[in-house]
């Protein structure tokens, strides 16, 4: 399980830092969308059961949203997948994410870098070609 | 094994009314006072008084004829703070006609069916959301989220639907929490529980939120 860093807006009276999570488990690849790019999609294939053959195919998209200037780049993608990779090698670390631009964001811009939204669809079977 | 978060229900949380008729009972079941009672169309009860620290609740009172049997209908107004076991004072209302009218105040005690339905009772104080297939936690607004599984939806299996399956937590508007701490108290949960085999934790709600339902749809 990774964390994620919210937007914690109206919560004013409380400065501790607030996150939700994501399963890193069944994760085959991770990109970047959005126009400029600030949604990150995970993707997942899973077997529902053991003895399935056919995997149910997911995808997390994490919203960072809240700006008007692009928040994902390509080093955040590579850091989310090593992130995963090292979350799958130890189970029971809990790990956070955050993106690059985080580091120099001041006090009015951090929400761009945090997660504005998430949420889980399925979908087709992801090619970084098509 | 499987390692699950305990979200705790409410037993009695303060609550609205619910915003359909409710059958409150009839002449000497049910209810008092009323003095000279007279059937007919619906009054507006105008403010209510409680023995309880709800508020804001008002109603169409309507008497039937014969029985007297007393309905209430919280049309616009279904109040909040209301709890099972406080008692509602209807004030009286002068004769009109064809209208109900009772010469003295009708108090009654507020049931379990009056007001919204919670999930929780005495003996089933907790839900219980297993995460070995959580995907993540989504915040929905400041009185729901969802947690969502790695699992398609079973009533929309096609994945063009798009649909996935999720556990949604709904708590009271009173005490009001966040969408953003409703969702990190979950995460929060799910997070300990991910790092600590069997620990189960708890979710523990910001301004002491109380949970009403864990729907799994």
């Amino acid at each position: 399980m990774i964390k994620l860093p919210i937007i914690s807006s109206g919560v004013s009276s409380n400065l501790v830092p607030r996150f939700t999570c994501l399963n890193a488990e069944n994760v085959y690849a991770v990109s970047k969308a959005g126009s400029p790019a600030d949604v990150i999609h995970v993707h997942y294939a899973k077997l529902a059961v053991a003895n399935d053959t056919a995997p149910l195919y997911l995808r997390a998209s994490i919203d960072y949203t809240d700006g008007g200037s692009e928040s994902v780049t390509d080093q955040d993608i590579e850091n989310l997948k090593d992130l995963i990779k090292s979350a799958n090698q130890n189970p029971s670390s809990t790990p956070e994410f955050e993106l690059i631009g985080a580091r120099s964001a001041t006090a009015s811009t951090i929400t761009d870098f945090q997660v504005a939204g998430i949420e889980i669809k399925a979908e087709e079977p992801y090619s970084s070609t098509v | 094994m499987s390692n699950f978060i305990k979200v705790p229900l409410a037993v009695n949380p303060a609550r609205s009314f619910l915003g359909s008729a409710i059958s409150v009972g009839t002449l000497n079941s049910g209810y008092t006072g009323g003095g000279t009672k007279v059937a007919g169309t619906s009054v507006a009860s105008g403010a209510t008084t409680t023995s309880g620290n709800g508020s804001g609740a008002a109603f169409g009172i309507v008497l039937a004829a014969g029985t007297f049997a007393l309905t209430i209908t919280a049309t616009s107004n279904i109040g909040e703070g209301y709890k099972v076991g406080d008692t509602i004072t209807l004030a009286s209302k002068a004769a009109s006609a064809g209208v109900t009218s009772f010469s003295a105040d009708i108090v009654f005690e507020i049931t379990a069916a009056m007001l919204v339905a919670i999930e929780g009772s005495s003996t089933n104080e907790y839900a219980l959301i297993p995460i070995d297939n959580v995907a993540c936690v989504s915040g929905v607004s400041a009185t729901a989220c969802d947690v969502q599984v790695l699992e398609y939806n079973q009533a929309t299996s096609s994945s063009a639907a798009g649909k996935v399956t999720k556990y949604t937590i709904t708590v009271d508007d009173v005490p009001a929490t966040t969408k953003a701490a409703l969702q990190a108290d979950v995460a929060a949960a799910i997070i300990k529980a991910a790092s600590a085999e069997n620990a189960q934790p708890e979710v523990k709600f910001t301004s002491d939120a109380e949970c009403i339902s864990v729907v799994l749809s």
